[in-house]
């Protein structure tokens, strides 16, 4: 069957074949295969072919059109996929533990991952034998903005599993910082802030939670509270927090820096399935950042943790927070890139609400009723999620409940709230199966583009070879044209990709080698200096300082600097590898035998580990990334001497 | 064969049913719903419900005196599972003239509310199935009606409107209502599939000789459809694709047959699905193209797929997630490409007959809102081809071969015959195995002081017989003897005696005639303490209780004593109330826990289960607490069991003067403190009999071995005890 995967056609010469069938019938003529979902319908009955639908096929050698960003949920990676192919590139480790290049392992890795815990954390980590969390659920990758457009500086992310917030550079694809958020409880909506640049990072609160939880508050739901968060991007650090009714669940922000909303799906304050779905009308909560910032400048806040928290609850006359109210457990919130119309997903309604921003002035300054911003709620079909655009006024939504997604128009909504007899659907395409979020390229910024749209399924059930009852999520590429849309990709990920953008390459400038003066390796490159070791020059060198012992290693394919080296048996050992190979795509590693010890060192970059070296003996230690022909002979010798017993 | 069985198995648990004399109509539905409902709310100008038909669940529908209608609910008739996974009980009137005059949706567990569809809504539009005309639905094979659906509640509509129809058509035709009848069958040939026939390989031979059926259909036709409906909105929306272009292109063969299996899906996979399907169970390859997919992506959110839909005359079949596969590669050569193909199972269950005609239901939708949809339904025909069919040949192991070949000409009584002498061949095994463990019993009983002798190896030796009798006999062979077949013999002798019906369950048949001759022998110990499930599932598990060290309780003898007329009260009135109405009997016979625990597995609604669950717990604590009080079966055989010939059972002149040493350790407490045996309690476990011959526990033995020491340095003259008058006699006790 391998002869028929690829073939002789493009997803452009199958779109433009309108009238298709006769042309394509003769291009796939003899070939006797399945043929998937839409791309199938169009070979019509004559066809007598081709396995896949052509389309998301990029050719060997071809670089892909766009970067896709995604999460992996539960897994605690970044990954990054190219479009339309739907390829792999790369992971990247963030809240997981990585054995290929040691994030968890490595002193530059476990510096990021505990830093910014709270004490608290790290005594609870400490009494169960952690370092810090061996888990973490990441759901929402999103890239920093000026302007209202991507910057390619770093993106963001959150862990709903252990309430942090992580940044990965995009210089090297590499994590570099993860705070934990105090006070809030599931960190779940992230955004940036879109406009005049990425200052605030916006994160929601999920779980409510007693606003001191020190245990003496248990089981008293009504005391609870949720906390909105804004962390200082360039930072790192916790800006500001306002606490609020309801939980939060999904966070987006406007194009004029003012507001910044979150849904929830929980007004109810419930704490049983039943009672958090009791209300027919949940909210969304808006926050004006520039009366928050008023607030925290003349002192409107209490400090609890160490952050600056403003109480924005309803019920309080606060100038922070007000509480539209939105249809019915509301999950998504999207803001369109015509910077007016943030659309709000209904989950249990069959709507998504329309607020068009330029009348929350009015509902923050002149008192007018919170639903006046309300300018569409048109029914789009049962259980829309999440909401994407293509910069023509057009928006996708995800419909789980009918595993589909809806193509709509926005004025069209605005006119059928107004009274006039328009529909506002344009189409509906059945997706495979229940999806999620959803996203075009560049579709949360100015730079919106109707070319490919992406929807996140969270049940792939019988599309792909059965793997047993644990089964691949399914993202679903579709080429848009006009108003069909048509499946080019199933893309089976394994666990769980939640949300994921899109993005244009010429976003991105990621470097190839490292450069010697990363911060990345600051720590060694101050202990080399104290040793007296020049770190970017060949290294062989072992400092013997009391029980410590530091090795300095470059690395040079095929060989290391040091063919052995020798410790004392319970010396505290740290290994400094410095890669001086100046190639693209040269990463060395070092894995030490019998230690659990492993780490990536990429192109010009240094990485260290540090292990008690308890077991008296011989272990070898080898290069694990293939460098070289004589890869295999890259290794040495420990020697660990026994203690004089 | 695999035809053949599963209709065996269905005759023989029908012969099964009219042994027990389980009447069709006890525990219904519409019996438990019917107290609850309102004539008037059902039916327009009805004041009450009147009397139950005495064959079939549907009640009289009364207008003042008058009978305007029957009711019934569909549940009783046709199954109504819907999306829950529970059926939907809907109430249907219908007049003489087979017209319906009042449909009610009395209960389902449907979520439909929490996808935001207002009951009211569903329950409205099922009200609109009033004035429903089943003999024009008799005709057109229950298209006659057009189907309104609420979309995201597509499966509950369905199931409702396919019950509606096809209840309504088996009451219709048994009542004879509107000139309908009820179907002719068995008076044809039978057929089965021709397991040898064989297929071609090559895809389009396989279209023109049938083996495939198709349903195609274009954008014109599509849109036609939708025009002429009454909802103007359903033509407004027409595909704007070339008329001619394919809608679907959906084509089905019956893959379950062996031959058309390997040539569609090739020898490994057809070997595979073969695998997938149990006896009787068959399957369909459906593959399709065009705009339309015959799945959609809807079918994940239920499990269930609401565009097709397998009907054949009363039986509708509707396919879940657990029942499909996908086809990976097309074997047959030539095949052209498919967007889409699958395997759905049909299960044996359903009542499919593959010889049969059948078609597939396509539904087709088409928007018409933001959330609703329209609906118009194609059908594919598709009747296997003759090659592929043969008339039902004897079956291999018939030792008669004349007799069934000419099943049709026979006479009832050769019928008869014929079938019961079917069902034993087909039980061979479990008669061969029932007649193993009878001898192996007997044989106990006959040597049982040799039996005896090891205590530790005769105890493991009757935890593996229970063990037998509760997993081989009761859960895999459902042979459970109950009080039920008694008062259905009774039954017969009084209004005509026949062996016939007796011999149709051969293990039952087979237990009875050994306990009444183990009743002249030994008592009714021997069936209740060796062969009937219920009770080893008691003692195993208090066998296990006392591994665990749950406390036993000893019932004060004066209690336990005026306990035991219990059971035979039971009895009694069981048998009174059989003298009226065999039914109440049956309903009142459930104090046995037989049906639950042992036919049914424990799948039962939940207070039967907590019942037997009951009674299991007391019996952890006090051993065999339902046999010793409460089981009527029991009871029944103790009466006669007086007329046993023997007493086995061996004493010694100390037994209960003074030794209570047995009697503490009776499992039942049978044994007096006097000492006798109550053979109508015993259980004929023989541990007494263990405790005759212990040398460490009977103080008899203990006695008599401490004498020998004492005598030991005297030649053991015992040994050389030849019998000569002139020997020295030693007395030994």
């Amino acid at each position: 069957m391998s002869e028929d995967k690829k073939l002789p056609i493009s997803r452009r010469s199958l779109l433009g074949a309108t009238a298709g069938g006769a042309a394509l019938a003769g291009t796939w003529g003899g070939r006797a295969m399945l043929a998937g979902g839409a791309a199938g319908a169009a070979t019509l009955a004559t066809a007598t072919s081709a396995r896949a639908a052509a389309g998301a096929e990029v050719a060997p050698g071809q670089l892909d059109e766009f970067y896709g960003f995604w999460s992996s949920g539960q897994s605690g990676e970044m990954r990054i996929l190219g479009i339309p192919s739907m390829r792999e590139l790369m992971r990247v480790p963030v809240f997981n533990t990585c054995s290929a290049t040691g994030w968890g392992i490595t002193n530059e890795s476990k510096k990021i991952l505990t830093e910014g815990l709270l004490p608290k954390t790290k005594a609870y980590l400490n009494a169960n034998g952690h370092e810090f969390p061996p888990n973490g659920d990441l759901h929402h990758p999103h890239m920093s903005f000026t302007e209202g457009k991507y910057d390619g500086r770093y993106l963001f992310m959150n862990d709903k599993a252990n309430t942090r917030v992580a940044r990965v550079r995009c210089d090297v694809m590499k994590c570099d910082k993860i705070i934990e958020i105090p006070n809030a409880k599931a960190i779940h909506g992230l955004r940036p802030q879109k406009w005049p640049r990425t200052d605030y990072i916006f994160c929601n609160g999920e779980d409510e939670v007693p606003m001191v939880n020190d245990g003496k508050i248990l089981d008293e739901p009504e005391k609870y509270v949720n906390f909105y968060t804004a962390v200082n991007a360039d930072e790192m650090t916790v800006a500001w927090q306002v606490m609020v009714t309801g939980n939060l669940d999904n966070t987006d922000c406007d194009y004029d820096g003012k507001y910044a909303f979150s849904t929830s799906y929980n007004s109810e304050m419930g704490m049983n399935l039943t009672d958090m779905t009791e209300a027919d009308m949940d909210h969304v909560v808006v926050f004006s950042i520039k009366e928050i910032e008023a607030g925290i400048a003349a002192g409107d806040f209490i400090e609890l943790n160490g952050v600056k928290v403003l109480d924005g609850r309803k019920g309080t006359d606060n100038k922070y927070t007000r509480y539209i109210p939105i249809p019915n457990n509301p999950h998504g919130c999207n803001m369109a890139p015509d910077k007016i119309h943030l659309c709000i997903a209904g989950k249990l309604s069959p709507t998504v609400s329309v607020i068009d921003v330029r009348k929350l002035d009015a509902v923050f300054n002149d008192g007018a009723e919170p639903r006046s911003a309300v300018v569409a709620e048109p029914e789009l079909g049962l259980g829309p999620l999440h909401t994407c655009f293509d910069g023509t006024g057009d928006a996708y939504t995800t419909l789980f409940l009918d595993s589909q997604v809806v193509k709509w128009n926005i004025e069209d909504a605005i006119k059928l709230y107004n009274g006039e007899d328009v529909n506002p659907i344009r189409t509906k395409a059945d997706v495979h199966y229940q999806p999620g979020h959803n996203s075009t390229v560049m579709g949360e910024t100015l730079e919106a583009s109707g070319k490919y749209y992406l929807t996140m399924n969270k049940f792939s059930k019988d599309r792909f070879l059965n793997v047993g009852p644990l089964k691949p999520e399914n993202e679903q590429l579709f080429a848009i044209d006009g108003d069909k849309m048509t499946l080019i990709h199933d893309g089976p990920t394994f666990a769980e990709p939640h949300d994921a953008i899109m993005v244009d390459p010429s976003k991105l400038n990621p470097k190839s080698v490292w450069d010697r003066n990363d911060p990345m390796w600051a720590d060694a490159r101050i202990q080399a200096e104290a040793d007296g070791i020049d770190l970017d020059d060949w290294q062989d060198t072992v400092i013997r300082d009391g029980n410590k012992v530091r090795v300095y290693m470059s690395s040079n394919a095929p060989s290391f600097a040091l063919e052995s080296f020798t410790v004392q048996q319970d010396n505290e050992v740290t290994v400094y590898v410095t890669n001086l190979d100046d190639i693209d795509d040269l990463t060395h590693g070092f894995t030490l035998g019998n230690h659990g010890v492993a780490m990536e060192v990429g192109p010009q970059a240094t990485s260290s580990v540090t292990f008690i070296a308890a077991q008296p003996g011989v272990y070898w230690y080898y290069c694990q990334w293939f460098c070289h022909a004589l890869h295999m002979e890259m290794r040495g010798r420990m020697f660990v001497e026994p203690k004089a017993s | 064969m695999k035809i053949f069985l599963p209709s065996l198995k269905f005759l023989a648990m029908l012969a099964t049913m009219l042994f027990m004399g389980l009447p069709v109509a006890a525990d219904t539905i519409l019996s438990k719903l019917l107290p609850d409902l309102n004539a008037a709310e059902l039916v327009e100008g009805a004041d009450g419900f009147g009397s139950v038909h005495p064959d079939i669940p549907v009640v009289q529908v009364l207008k003042g005196a008058e009978r305007i209608g029957w009711a019934y609910i569909t549940s009783d008739f046709v199954s109504t599972t819907g999306y829950s996974g529970k059926p939907i009980h809907t109430m249907v009137a219908i007049d003489d003239a087979a017209q319906v005059i009042g449909v009610q949706l009395v209960k389902h567990s449907e979520p439909i509310v929490l996808i935001g569809i207002p009951d009211v809504k569903v329950k409205a539009l099922v009200a609109g199935y009033r004035g429903l005309d089943l003999v024009a639905e008799a005709e057109s094979g229950g298209t006659a009606h057009q189907l309104d659906i609420i979309s995201g509640a597509t499966v509950t509509i369905m199931v409702i409107d396919d019950s509606i129809v096809r209840a309504g058509l088996k009451v219709a035709r048994q009542l004879g209502l509107g000139g309908l009848v009820v179907e002719e069958a068995g008076t044809g040939p039978k057929f089965e599939m021709n397991p040898d026939a064989e297929a071609s390989s090559d895809w389009m031979t396989l279209e023109g000789d049938g083996t495939l059926r198709r349903l195609s259909l274009d954008v014109g036709q599509i849109n036609a459809a939708f025009a002429a409906m009454e909802d103007e909105r359903a033509g407004k929306r027409a595909l704007t694709e070339a008329p001619e272009t394919t809608f679907i292109e959906m084509q089905a063969a019956l893959v379950s047959h062996p031959a058309i299996g390997r040539s569609i899906l090739g020898e490994a996979v057809a070997e595979n699905i073969e695998a997938w399907l149990d006896e009787g169970d068959n399957a369909i390859a459906i593959v399709g193209r065009g705009l339309y997919s015959f799945k959609g992506s809807g079918y994940v959110r239920g499990g269930i797929f609401d565009r097709i839909f397998l009907i054949q005359d009363d039986v509708a079949v509707r396919f879940r997630d657990r029942m499909h596969k996908r086809i990976n590669i097309i074997a047959a050569e030539g095949a052209p490409v498919f967007a889409e193909a699958d395997l759905f199972k049909i299960p044996a269950a359903s009542g499919f007959d593959p010889t049969k005609p059948f078609r597939i239901q396509l539904l087709v939708q088409r928007p018409v809102g933001a959330i609703e949809k329209v609906f118009t339904t194609f059908d594919l025909g598709y009747q296997l081809p003759s090659k592929y069919i043969r008339t039902i040949a004897p079956p291999p192991v018939a030792a008669v071969p004349a007799s069934v070949a000419a099943v049709t000409s026979q006479s009832e009584f050769d019928a008869q015959q014929a079938l019961w002498k079917r069902i034993w061949q087909g039980k061979k095994v479990e008669i061969v195995v029932l007649g193993i463990m009878l001898t192996i019993l007997t044989g106990v009983f006959f040597f049982q002081n040799v039996a005896v002798r090891n205590e530790r190896g005769f105890y493991w030796f009757r935890i593996a017989f229970l063990t037998v009798t509760l997993v081989y006999l009761g859960w895999m062979s459902n042979a459970q003897l109950s009080v039920v077949n008694l008062m259905a013999l009774f039954g017969s002798l009084v209004s005509g005696f026949s062996w016939q019906a007796f011999l149709l369950d051969p293990l039952t048949f087979i237990l009875w005639f050994s306990v009444a001759a183990a009743l002249l022998f030994w008592g009714r110990g021997a069936y209740c303490g060796w062969l009937c499930p219920f009770g080893a599932l008691q003692e195993l598990l208090n066998q296990i209780a006392r591994k665990l060290h749950i406390p036993q309780w000893t019932l004060p003898w004066g209690l336990h004593e005026r306990l035991w007329p219990l059971k035979y009260m039971i009895f009694l009135g069981l048998f009174g109330v059989s003298l009226t109405s065999i039914e109440q009997a049956e309903h009142l016979a459930e104090v046995e826990p037989f049906k639950t625990a042992i036919i049914l597995n424990f799948v039962r609604a939940w207070p039967f289960v907590a019942y037997v669950g009951a009674l299991l717990i007391a019996g952890l604590f006090v051993e065999r607490f339902f046999c010793r009080y409460l089981c009527p079966l029991g009871a029944a055989l103790a009466i006669p069991a007086r007329l046993r010939m023997f007493d086995w059972l061996k004493r010694y002149k100390e037994c209960g003067n003074p030794c209570q040493t047995c009697a503490h350790q009776c499992p039942v407490q049978a044994i007096h403190p006097t000492g006798e045996i109550n053979p109508n309690e015993c259980i004929n476990c023989l541990h007494c009999q263990v405790l005759y011959q212990s040398e460490t526990t009977c103080p008899v033995v203990i006695k008599k071995l401490k004498r020998r020491e004492k005598v030991g340095t005297a030649p053991d003259v015992s040994r050389a005890d030849m019998g000569h008058p002139n020997q020295l006699k030693i007395p030994t006790t």
